[in-house]
């Protein structure tokens, strides 16, 4: 039997109601596009503008029934990539943008800042927003406001294709291990093969997972309702005043800038 | 008795195969409610031939019927509908995140409304005794379960004729019997391919043998199992 690779959490949508479930996920959709639409358009020198746009994951993980913790730990697991996108501006640009203590800090250190900061604080609310609602619920809330069901197919189908991915990766480390006598490191020319193995076994199993699914009937889109499990809330006003809320913050954080107001 | 399954001298090679064929003048009929197991070493045709069954794979020659309906492109739709298939590996039938979801996803194909859909899901889960399981993620299922949720995804369809590969694969002795039962109790046609002999004594009187892509034996079940012991032998 191949072993599965079970989703963490943070992934498959919460099982548990929380404040946020009676909100649909098309207002708790458009909220986290909002945010990090906005977020992203903040002059990227400007971090004392930026951190306050933290408040969003954090006010946003406790009604959500998780700790913030457990949403920063996991949105690191991308702080390689992030870095990497953002480590030349600290070589690149070295004009001084301020003096602290006597020390001058450089642009290219700043913007490197700022990159990760926006970076994290997509993740997360990116993470946030599947724990609520669950990867398809998100897709489903897409389709719902007018996006291709061609699309939203293939997001599900990609998420599905990750899940493989996974779960073939682990069946083939836990055969190496097995037979590793102990050797922990693969070595660099078992990469290749490794990879390639994998990507074979995967397209193999995803042939064969979609043959089941044309023998139920799949005829190239998923059925667009939402099915038990998922969240298929109707829009009411507790879904207005929510994204009227959250907008209006999003603009006040965006369009105020609270470290002047509150540190002149 | 009507014919539930019929196959009509189809002959069939992989494209890759450069005309080698992997099936050569089947031709056999099940009728309505018959249970018959399909036997045959590795390699004889049994999964190809299985693929045949609900258009998943076309024949080169022949003609495969369903309840009376020919395959073709205009019938695949209703074909698949009538003939529920379960795979192999329970893992590849299970793609969605719930039980609930996975077993709801063939009548959502056939366009069902979601009270009809929420019928058929509940009735296919009580068939298999696995209500219980409803709301559970599909991820977190034993083996044995896996394996009954999987029959369910295609008793929701309302198929007249279940077609199944090696059902009783990696199942322990508990799962594996209380598997055979719930096959032995379902009314429907069925076409069962399997190396558990034991499986196929119990529960199909009739059997056909098939060996380097050709029926070589078709009838009784004793007498296939005795012919494939000895094809085996040599």
């Amino acid at each position: 039997m191949s072993v599965r690779f079970v989703n963490p959490v943070l992934s498959e949508g919460s099982a548990t109601r929380n404040h946020l479930s009676d909100i649909d996920p098309r207002g708790l959709l458009l909220v986290a596009v909002g945010y990090i639409v906005v977020m992203l358009s903040v002059p990227v020198l400007n971090l004392g503008m930026l951190i306050w746009f933290a408040a969003y994951p954090v006010v946003m993980a406790p009604l959500s029934h998780i700790r913030y913790s457990a949403v920063l730990r996991k949105s690191l697991v991308t702080l390689p990539f992030i870095i990497l996108i953002g480590a030349m501006n600290p070589l690149f640009d070295r004009r001084v943008a301020m003096t602290v203590c006597g020390m001058e800090i450089s642009a290219g250190w700043i913007s490197f800042i700022s990159i990760l900061i926006r970076g994290l604080l997509s993740v997360q609310a990116a993470l946030l927003l599947v724990h609520v609602c669950g990867f398809n619920g998100v897709c489903r809330a897409m389709g719902r406001l007018g996006l291709p069901s061609i699309l939203v197919t293939q997001l599900m189908m990609v998420s599905r294709y990750m899940q493989t991915l996974g779960e073939e990766a682990m069946t083939m480390h836990r055969a190496r291990v097995a037979r590793g006598y102990g050797r922990k490191n693969y070595p660099i020319k078992e990469w290749g093969p490794f990879i390639g193995q994998l990507l074979l076994r995967t397209v193999d199993r995803g042939e064969r997972v979609n043959r089941a699914m044309v023998a139920r009937g799949f005829e190239g889109i998923l059925p667009p309702e939402a099915t038990q499990g998922e969240r298929t809330n109707a829009w009411e006003t507790n879904s207005t005043v929510f994204v009227l809320i959250w907008g209006g913050v999003i603009f006040c954080l965006r369009y105020f800038d609270l470290s002047t107001i509150f540190f002149r | 008795m009507s014919e539930a399954l019929k196959f009509s001298h189809v002959c069939y090679s992989y494209p890759s195969a450069k005309g080698k064929e992997v099936l050569s003048d089947v031709s056999f009929s099940i009728g309505k409610g018959e249970k018959v197991a399909l036997l045959g070493l590795n390699g004889a045709g049994k999964s190809t031939l299985l693929l045949h069954t609900n258009g998943l794979l076309v024949p080169t020659d022949g003609s495969v019927e369903v309840d009376g309906i020919a395959l073709s492109k205009k019938t695949l739709g209703e074909a698949r509908r009538r003939v529920g298939m379960v795979f192999q590996n329970a893992d590849d039938q299970l793609f969605s995140p719930t039980v609930y979801a996975d077993v709801a996803f063939g009548p959502r194909m056939m366009k069902l409304p979601d009270s009809e859909v929420d019928k058929s899901v509940r009735g296919a889960l009580d068939a298999i005794g696995a209500s219980h399981l409803i709301d559970r993620a599909t991820a977190t299922l034993s083996g044995g379960e896996r394996r009954m949720v999987a029959v369910a995804t295609v008793l929701s369809m309302r198929p007249s004729i279940l077609v199944l590969d090696e059902p009783t694969s990696y199942l322990d002795i508990r799962a594996r019997n209380g598997l055979t039962s719930l096959l032995e109790e379902l009314p429907h046609a069925m076409l069962l391919a399997t190396h558990n002999l034991g499986l196929a004594k119990k529960l199909c009187p009739r059997s056909i043998l098939i060996d380097k892509g050709r029926i070589v034996f078709d009838g009784v079940t004793d007498e296939a199992v005795s012919l494939l012991e000895e094809i085996a032998g040599k």
